[in-house]
This record gives C-alpha cells, sequence and structure tokens, in this order.
C-alpha cells in the first residue's frame, strides 16, 4: 500500500514516450479509466484518443493496452476495472503503415 | 526437393512480355480528359519559420486553376504511431530540410505550373540549422520539433546478458568507431500520382506506391472519408526498394487536394532532382562497436551504441532503430549483447526505411571487426565464423537468440562452405596478388536478414482465387510487386496448390476497390506472407471445385486431386477430366455456383518490445555468404570490382530466375553502398543531385555474378522459402571492405571507401603508391 | 507553335508543338507512345532511349523540332504485332528486367548495338549498355540477355 491510501501503477511501455511516466499514483478506488485519462491527457493527440463529445476513449489501431498482461478489451470490467497497489499498465504503441 | 509442377521452374516472369513491348504502364503513363498538371514549390531554407504565403499573383496567372498550402490540410499530420504522427502533407509552421513543399499549383501544363510556383510568395524567418546528429543531440542546439526539445527521435537501451563481465573475461576486446554512407534507393522511375476527386466523396488515384494500402489509410484520414470511399490502383512500379514508395509524398497529398478543388483529375511526376533532394533515403548512422572473443575467437559479448541520421520527421524511425540493433544476434552465436541506439532529428531530408533496413549498418560493423579480431587473433575469416555460426537447427527444433528471435533453419556454415569452396576464393593465392599498380584482393562476409516482417499493426493480407467458368483463374491479390518479382511467385504458388499451369493464372492487381488488404511491399515479406494467404486462397477455391467433381462422381472430395491441369481419381489415375470441365461441372451443374476462394495469411504477431528489444520481428531469417574479388590502384585509389560469388540460403528458391536477380541486384546496390555512392551535403544542401553526380552502378562497373542456392527447407515458408530480397546488399558492404584489406592492409570503417579515403588510408600505412 | 512532320516507327505523323517541346514530350503526350519513360530528364539515364536515324539518342535531350522528317524507332516499333523482335524474346527468356522501367531503353540500345555489331564481346555488350541505368537487376541478367539475342539473331 502506498502513502496516505494511494496506490502505485507502474507503467511500462514498448517503444520510447518520454510524455508517459514509469509509475503514477493513483487514489483509493480508482479505476482504469481514471488511469488511462491521467495518462493520455499528457500526450499531444489527446484529442483523437478521447472523444471530446462522449468521453469515450479510442485506442484501436494506435495502442494496445494490457493491465497486469490481460488486454483492455478481455477485462471482464472493462474500464471500470479498479486497480490496485503494484499494478501494471503496458502501453504498446502500434506501429502501422498508414497509421 | 520435393517434386513440384511450378515452383522451383524458370518460368518467364508473369509481366515479362507487357514489359519488353512497353506496354507496362506506370503512374506517370496514365491521363485522364481535362486533366490539370502539378508542379510543388518548395522552400530555400533548411530550418525557417513560415511567416507568411501569398498565392495571388499565382492564382491569376492564366491557366492556372488552383493552388495549395500547408493551411488546406487543416493542421493533419500523419506517421507510423500515433505519438509520432509529426509530419504534414505541405509544411504549416515551419520546413525542416531544404526544398521542402510548402504549396502547389494545379495548372493546364507543366510549365504554366512551374511559372506559377515561382509567383507564390513566400516569407520566412530563417532560423539556425543543425545537420549532423551528434550535434543536434547536444544541450542548446537548435530545437527542431518542439515535442522532442532534445531532437532525440527515438532511443532505445537494451541489455542482455552481463556485457561488463564478459568484457573483462575475455581475451581481446576491440572498440571502433564506424559509419555508413548516406545513400538513397535509386529507383529509375520517379514518384508520381494521378488523382481523381470525385465530388460524390469519391478519391480515385493512380499512384507509384509499393504500399497502396498505407496511402488508402493516409488519403481518408486526411480527406475524412470512409476507406470504402478510397480507390487507389497501383499501376507497374518502376522499382521501390523502400521508403519513398511505402510512405506517402507531398505531390501525393496534393493532387487529391488540387483535384478535390479544381474537380478535375490532377497529376504530378517529380523530377529526378527532386528525387535525390527531397526523398527519403537509408539513415545513416555512426555506430561505435565493442567487440570481445576468446583466445579461440568465440564471440563474447558486442556493445553497439548508435547514433542514427533521422532527417526532419520521424516516419519508420523507430522501427529502423529496433532492427538495427536487433539482428546483431545474429548469425553467430551471442550471449551478452547490449544496444544503446538515438534517431536524431536533424534539418535534412526524412532517412526512412531502404532495402536491408536497419540490419544494413551493424552487421558491417560488426562482419568487420570479427575480420579484424580475427587478424589479431592470428584466425583466418573463413575459420572465425564458421567457429561462431549458428548451427543449422534439427527439424523440430528452434536456436533462440538473448533477444528472443528463433531460427528454425539456418544454412550459414553450408553457405560458407559453398562460397569458399568456389575458385573465386579457393584459388585466390593463384593469381598474382599484384600488377602494376593495382592489387588485388579476395574478401569474405557471412551475414543474415529479416524475412516476413511482422511488426506493424495491420499485419495480415488476403488473396482471392475466382475460378473463371472456362477453368482459368482470376488471383487477386493485395500485394505489390515493386520489380522484385512477386507477382511471379505468387502466381506459381497459386498455380501449383490449385494443380493449374502457370498460364492458367491471371494475376489482378491492387485496385483497393476490389482487392484484399496487404500492407505491400518491404521487410522481405510478400514471398512469405503473402504467398501464405494465396496458398490458403487456392485450398479454398480447390476443395469447393472437388466437393462438385466429387458429387459428380460419386466419391469423397478427398479421393481426388488436382494437378497439371487435370481433376483425377487417387485410387486410379486414369480416371480424370480436365481442369477446365471440373470447373464447368462446378459453375453450371444444377443451379450452379461462383467459386471464390479466400485466404489470408495466420502468421501472427509476437509481442515486439521496441524499448527492451525483445521478441521476433520476422518469420524467418536468410543467411548469406559472399566473396568479392577487386583490385586497387595503390596510386589513384581506384577500385574494379571483378567478381561476386554469393551463397544465399532462401529455404528453397521457388522462382530461381528471381532468386538469382534479386541476389545479383542486391549486391551491386550494396557495393554502390561501399564505394560509389553518397550524398554530398553540407548544411543540409546537397551538392550531388544528378544521376551523374549521385554515382550509381553503370554496366561496365558491376562484376560478374555468381549465386549458389543453399537449401534448407523452411517448415514456416511456403514451399520452404525465406526471404531473397535483402541478403546479399547486407552481405555485400563488408565482403568488399574485407577484400580492401586484403589488398591494401588497411581496415577502411567509413562507407563509402572513396578513391580520396583509399589513397588517404595508403598513405597513413606507408603503402601508397606501391608497384609490382 | 510549330508544325513538324516525323515518322514514328514507319508511320507518318504531322503535328503542332511547342517550340520548346522535346522529342520525348512529343512521343509520349502527342503521340500517347509511352513506353518511352522519363527518368531524369536530363539526358544521364537512358531511360528515353530511342533509334533516331539508326542511332540511339535520348529523347529528353532532342527537341521536337529537331526530329523533323527524321525516322524513329520507339520500343512500341520492335515487335511485329503479337510478335515479339528476338531481342525482346531474349529478354523474356533470359529474365533481364525486374521493374521493367529501363527496359524499353535497354531492348533499344541492344538493338543498335547489334545491328553494328553481330558478334559482340561481353566488354563491347556492356559498353553498348553504358547509357541505359537500371537499378534493379544489377545488369547480370540484362547482359546475358544481350548475349542469347546475339545468339539467335545469328542463326
Amino acid at each position: 500500500m502506498g502513502s496516505e491510501g494511494l496506490i502505485t501503477v507502474r507503467i511500462k511501455t514498448t517503444v520510447h514516450m518520454p510524455e508517459v511516466p514509469a509509475e503514477v499514483e493513483m487514489g483509493q478506488g480508482a479505476v482504469l479509466r481514471d488511469l488511462l485519462m491521467k495518462l493520455l491527457q499528457k500526450l499531444p493527440i489527446a484529442n483523437e484518443l478521447i472523444d471530446r463529445g462522449t468521453g469515450e476513449i479510442k485506442l484501436e489501431g494506435l495502442f494496445e493496452v494490457r493491465l497486469n498482461a490481460v488486454p483492455r478489451n478481455s477485462l471482464p470490467a472493462g474500464d471500470t476495472t479498479e486497480l490496485h497497489h503494484g499494478d501494471i499498465l503496458t502501453l504498446s504503441l502500434i506501429l502501422l503503415g498508414g497509421g | 526437393m520435393e517434386e513440384y509442377s511450378v515452383i522451383g521452374k524458370r518460368v518467364p516472369r508473369i509481366d515479362a512480355r507487357e514489359k519488353v513491348m512497353g506496354e507496362a504502364k506506370y503512374a506517370a503513363d496514365y491521363g485522364l480528359p481535362g486533366m490539370l498538371w502539378c508542379k510543388v514549390l518548395r522552400a530555400p531554407y533548411p530550418h525557417a519559420r513560415i511567416v507568411n504565403i501569398d498565392t495571388n499573383r499565382a492564382m491569376r496567372l492564366p491557366g492556372v486553376k488552383a493552388v495549395v498550402t500547408g493551411a488546406d490540410f487543416g493542421g493533419w499530420t500523419w506517421g507510423f504511431m500515433a505519438t509520432t504522427r509529426d509530419e504534414p502533407p505541405l509544411a504549416v509552421d515551419k520546413v525542416r530540410y531544404l526544398y521542402e513543399a510548402v504549396a502547389a499549383v494545379a495548372a493546364v501544363d507543366e510549365e504554366t505550373a512551374e511559372e506559377a510556383c515561382e509567383l507564390i510568395k513566400v516569407e520566412y524567418e530563417q532560423l539556425p540549422g543543425i545537420f549532423d546528429p551528434e550535434e543536434a543531440m547536444k544541450q542548446g542546439a537548435p530545437v527542431i520539433h518542439d515535442y522532442r526539445p532534445n531532437n532525440v527521435s527515438v532511443e532505445y537501451h537494451w541489455n542482455f546478458g552481463d556485457v561488463e563481465k564478459a568484457f573483462a573475461d575475455s581475451y581481446i576486446v576491440r572498440e571502433d568507431r564506424f559509419e555508413t554512407g548516406k545513400v538513397v534507393t535509386g529507383f529509375l522511375e520517379p514518384p508520381a500520382s494521378l488523382a481523381y476527386y470525385d465530388p460524390s466523396g469519391q478519391i480515385t488515384v493512380w499512384a507509384a506506391k509499393q504500399s497502396p494500402y498505407f496511402h488508402y489509410r493516409h488519403l481518408a484520414a486526411c480527406f475524412r472519408l470512409p476507406l470504402s470511399k478510397i480507390r487507389i490502383v497501383q499501376p507497374f512500379i518502376g522499382g521501390g526498394f523502400g521508403g519513398t514508395k511505402n510512405d506517402s509524398v507531398a505531390g501525393d497529398f496534393c493532387v487529391v487536394m488540387l483535384s478535390k478543388k479544381t474537380g478535375k483529375p490532377v497529376k504530378y511526376v517529380y523530377t529526378m532532382e527532386e528525387v535525390l533532394t527531397t526523398c527519403r533515403r537509408r539513415h545513416n548512422m555512426i555506430i561505435y562497436n565493442k567487440m570481445g572473443m576468446t583466445k579461440d575467437g568465440i564471440l563474447t559479448a558486442v556493445e553497439s551504441r548508435v547514433i542514427g541520421n533521422g532527417g526532419g520527421y520521424t516516419a519508420i524511425g523507430p522501427l529502423t532503430m529496433y532492427l538495427t540493433g536487433s539482428g546483431t544476434t545474429l548469425p553467430y552465436r551471442l550471449p551478452n549483447y547490449k544496444y544503446d541506439a538515438w534517431r536524431v532529428f536533424t534539418n535534412n531530408p526524412v532517412s526512412a526505411a531502404m532495402r536491408g533496413h536497419g540490419f544494413t549498418h551493424t552487421r558491417f560493423a560488426c562482419d568487420v571487426q570479427m575480420d579484424m579480431l580475427g587478424e589479431e587473433l592470428g584466425i583466418d575469416p573463413v575459420e572465425i565464423r564458421m567457429r561462431n555460426a549458428i548451427d543449422n537447427p534439427a527439424p523440430g527444433t528452434e536456436y533462440r537468440t538473448v533477444n528472443g528471435i528463433g531460427i528454425k533453419t539456418c544454412g550459414l556454415k553450408e553457405a560458407i562452405t559453398a562460397a569458399v569452396a568456389d575458385p573465386l576464393w579457393a584459388d585466390r593465392e593463384k593469381t598474382p596478388k599484384q600488377e602494376g599498380f593495382v592489387s588485388h584482393g579476395v574478401g569474405l562476409s557471412g551475414t543474415t536478414y529479416q524475412g516476413g516482417a511482422r511488426q506493424l499493426g495491420h499485419q495480415s493480407c488476403g488473396a482471392i482465387i475466382r475460378i473463371c467458368e472456362d477453368g482459368t483463374v482470376n488471383f487477386l491479390t493485395g500485394a505489390t510487386d515493386c520489380g522484385q518479382g512477386s507477382d511471379t511467385v505468387l502466381s506459381m504458388i497459386a498455380a501449383e496448390e490449385l494443380g493449374v499451369r502457370y498460364e492458367d493464372i491471371a494475376i489482378k492487381r491492387v485496385d483497393t476497390a476490389y482487392t484484399p488488404v496487404d500492407p505491400g511491399s518491404y521487410g522481405s515479406r510478400v514471398t512469405l506472407l503473402a504467398g501464405q494467404a494465396t496458398q490458403l486462397a487456392a485450398r479454398d477455391a480447390k476443395r469447393q471445385l472437388l466437393e462438385a467433381g466429387a458429387k459428380t462422381w460419386n466419391c469423397a472430395p478427398d479421393d481426388m486431386e488436382i494437378k497439371n491441369g487435370f481433376a483425377y481419381l487417387k485410387a486410379d489415375p486414369e480416371k480424370r477430366m480436365s481442369f477446365e470441365k471440373l470447373a464447368k461441372i462446378a459453375c453450371y451443374e444444377g443451379a450452379g455456383a461462383v467459386i471464390i476462394g479466400r485466404g489470408h495469411s495466420s502468421y501472427g504477431l509476437e509481442t515486439i518490445d521496441f524499448n527492451r528489444g525483445t521478441g521476433n520481428g520476422g518469420t524467418s531469417y536468410s543467411f548469406t555468404a559472399q566473396t568479392v574479388r577487386l583490385g586497387v590502384d595503390m596510386e589513384t585509389g581506384k577500385v574494379d570490382v571483378t567478381d561476386f560469388t554469393i551463397a544465399h540460403d532462401a529455404g528453397v528458391p521457388l522462382h530461381p530466375v528471381s532468386v538469382e536477380s534479386q541476389n545479383e541486384g542486391g549486391a551491386v546496390q550494396g557495393l554502390s553502398q561501399a564505394v560509389y555512392e553518397g550524398f554530398i551535403m553540407e548544411n543540409g544542401v546537397t551538392y550531388n543531385r544528378t544521376l551523374l553526380d549521385y554515382k550509381m552502378p553503370r554496366s561496365t562497373d558491376v562484376p560478374d555474378i555468381k549465386v549458389i542456392d543453399i537449401i534448407t527447407n523452411d517448415p514456416d515458408g511456403p514451399f520452404g522459402a525465406k526471404e531473397a530480397s535483402e541478403g546479399s546488399i547486407v552481405s555485400t558492404p563488408p565482403a568488399v571492405i574485407s577484400a580492401l584489406h586484403a589488398a591494401t592492409g588497411v581496415w577502411f570503417k567509413k562507407l563509402p571507401v572513396t578513391p580520396e579515403d583509399i589513397v588517404k588510408g595508403l598513405k597513413e600505412a606507408g603503402k601508397w603508391g606501391v608497384k609490382d | 507553335m510549330e508544325q513538324i512532320t516525323i515518322f514514328v516507327n514507319g508511320q507518318r505523323h504531322e503535328l503542332l508543338i511547342k517550340p520548346w517541346a522535346t522529342l520525348l514530350d512529343v512521343l509520349r503526350e502527342d503521340l500517347g507512345l509511352t513506353g518511352t519513360k522519363e527518368g531524369c530528364g536530363v539526358g544521364e539515364c537512358g531511360a528515353c532511349t530511342v533509334i533516331m536515324e539508326g542511332r540511339i539518342v535520348n529523347a529528353c535531350l532532342i527537341l521536337a523540332a529537331e526530329a523533323r522528317e527524321k525516322e524513329i524507332i520507339t520500343i512500341e516499333g520492335m515487335a511485329k504485332g503479337e510478335e515479339l523482335h528476338p531481342i525482346q524474346q531474349a529478354f523474356v527468356d533470359i529474365g533481364g528486367l525486374q521493374c521493367g522501367f529501363c527496359t524499353p531503353g535497354m531492348v533499344l540500345s541492344t538493338k543498335a548495338l547489334l545491328d553494328k555489331n553481330q558478334n559482340p564481346t561481353d566488354e563491347e555488350i556492356r559498353k553498348g549498355l553504358e547509357g541505359n541505368f537500371c537499378r534493379c537487376t544489377g545488369y547480370t541478367k540484362i547482359i546475358e540477355s544481350v548475349r542469347e539475342a546475339a545468339e539467335r539473331m545469328k542463326g
């Protein structure tokens, strides 16, 4: 358990992304969506990843996301999956010709 | 080798007739009524802010129909990954390399369009430029992209095993600085495209693209249209070699935008000068290489520090730096490996992929350094390679490198053995070493290249086999033949799988409205991945045909076979019918049927971690051993390369003519990189910008080339194939360096090795002007 | 605009051309003969090779006006209908081509060479093709094709 009820999540990336930190502290009860919003907003292309109208996070064809090695789209609770201290989020940038 | 009807035969290329007749149409050969011509305006500075663009005078020139600038594209940018989309179709806020495109004009003819370009007034604020990658990495260097304030486009730091300990325990360690040159693809057909933007919201383009499906996605995103409304028709391509024709260039986007504005078709054709000064080129790299060995010449560790010159934008750079490192653990056993690499932005034209992508740089450094260590240890070039080469794994087993590459077949030892048994190497002591001023030398290299590249997001590719009712076959492929001969090989695969003759296959080339998706020609993937898709599509069509045939003969489909254009009963081959008859039965009997076979490649993907260097980006790897014989004039430094022997393990040569041609062409391109080609640039300006000044080999420059096929029958390639496109461009430069050393006693570590470099090296070694 | 008469592949053409038009422009744009290619546009690559009055020339360097009243052979004039010229057939059979962009020029240079010299040595073949740049093949199978064509045309 982190300090004062904060949980620490480790972030792994597979391609150099200097805007993305190696570790993030989230509040108790934080879910995957909260973490993704926090990370993606740092990126210059945030507007493309987060729909301004609906708030939907659209990463298909751009990023592959895994929480503790489970693909985001396979998580039973999806983006509302609760985070725990020591969780590992892996962000893989997809290299796509024409992408 | 198995007995095949079509595979392995020296059939004529499927497109040979139209090409020798001049009937094959390339992008620039297309025209439409009412067509306008496009010319691009380019910036006169390598680094400058664009303050204002005034197009009024240009617009008023008679014959001008439209002008576009960066603003017309609404801030859209592209790149190979979501976070590296830093390149606009036309420069918007600033230009980052000399002659970067800034505006474009559509007019009734090329002369008017050119004149109009000169009337466009662009106000620039010049910015200090930075041209050397090592300088660009330093504190205080001008920043090229705000999102990378240290000018580092991408960097990786890999560490496998324990290099520190390994070096400490080594008997001998060397550290050398190597440098690869500024070279370009050198295709003869300049980029060109004819575009029509239909006001109903459809784009049709005839474009010189070796990855038309990349361009299709670019246009959909740029013009905010669904993919279903983007139609790229692929003409014949006049040479690709990666980079420019995989990516989209300014002209490609401008003709579509101009067509949208004018309602007319618009065409552009780049000049060769535009190609040489602005198009994609190979990354030139500085490789600080450290290598250790035991007293017996066994590799202990390699540490590579690589700086890649990225030019003004990212493009495919992240993959380049990954490939540059990933091949170092091949083709020799390497237990400890450290790789630190930086791709750096500079105010130069964009560096991108080119044949031999990545591996070229580090295989050159490592192969030469291996020889240097061998020389110090007193172990000859053949022996040192044989002691370290990966053995051919036994069937069903796999060799794994420390970074996770799996090798199921490796014919390197066989290739080296074959190459050195050939008289070029075997009899090298029999001819006089020196004749007058000319000193002869024979060199050797042993290298590898990746095939069946599978690192990208959209990996899979498809094929469709459509059986015409008369038994002839339409083969729809998504893959693009940019000259390498893939159309021929894929058609051979289709014919072999279906059981028909090669002549019965009619290939239908890429038209994104009708053909299945395929990422295109790069990474030596077409024969392997599109080949597999073709096999599966053919088997699907064959199954449907046999089902119909089995009904007629009242047997099970498995009781039947098709070969050489006839369907027959396996148990009684005398009972047979022609393929034509079988097709007619299938299509017309009863309610009839439409026989369409489909397949897509199923090789899947291994997770590649670019940051850590783990994972396997290829389906299989080719291995090449090469010998080179040359003569050096010890007074003028002029090099005359007379002979190559190339022993190449491509698994199984499916089309031997193409495998030979690819090896020959790749080797000549590699030779050129080693001793002829190189951009002479200073402060972002290219001085040699014509084909005469950017010297590439002519018929009088090339050696006699012998190609030896090494057969290893790889389980992961159609009919056992592995790549045969890039092996020899990687094997040639180190073999040439080895030969230069044999001739002069000097090790040259910077490419290209010019006559001036040779004279300088000879003088430093006290050997200049040595005569027989 | 200027009026010129040129003879291309045995056919007479009367054309209205711009004074600065090159023979290459006229062949491709006015006559629709796109077999002759533009590579470098400055006479260095041989992609625009045609035969003019029996000699190979770079069409991009010849003003159309210079070609008036002259006999030009382009790649389209080599085959007789569907029947390939022996040189073309040799290139097909040996595989002396890959992308094909340099091929029309190579075939015509070969014709000019073999018309003058039925028995060229390898050196003479290489010299004869020196003005035609190829990036794909490394020239090896092109030289083999010319050798084969020479053999076939002798017998």
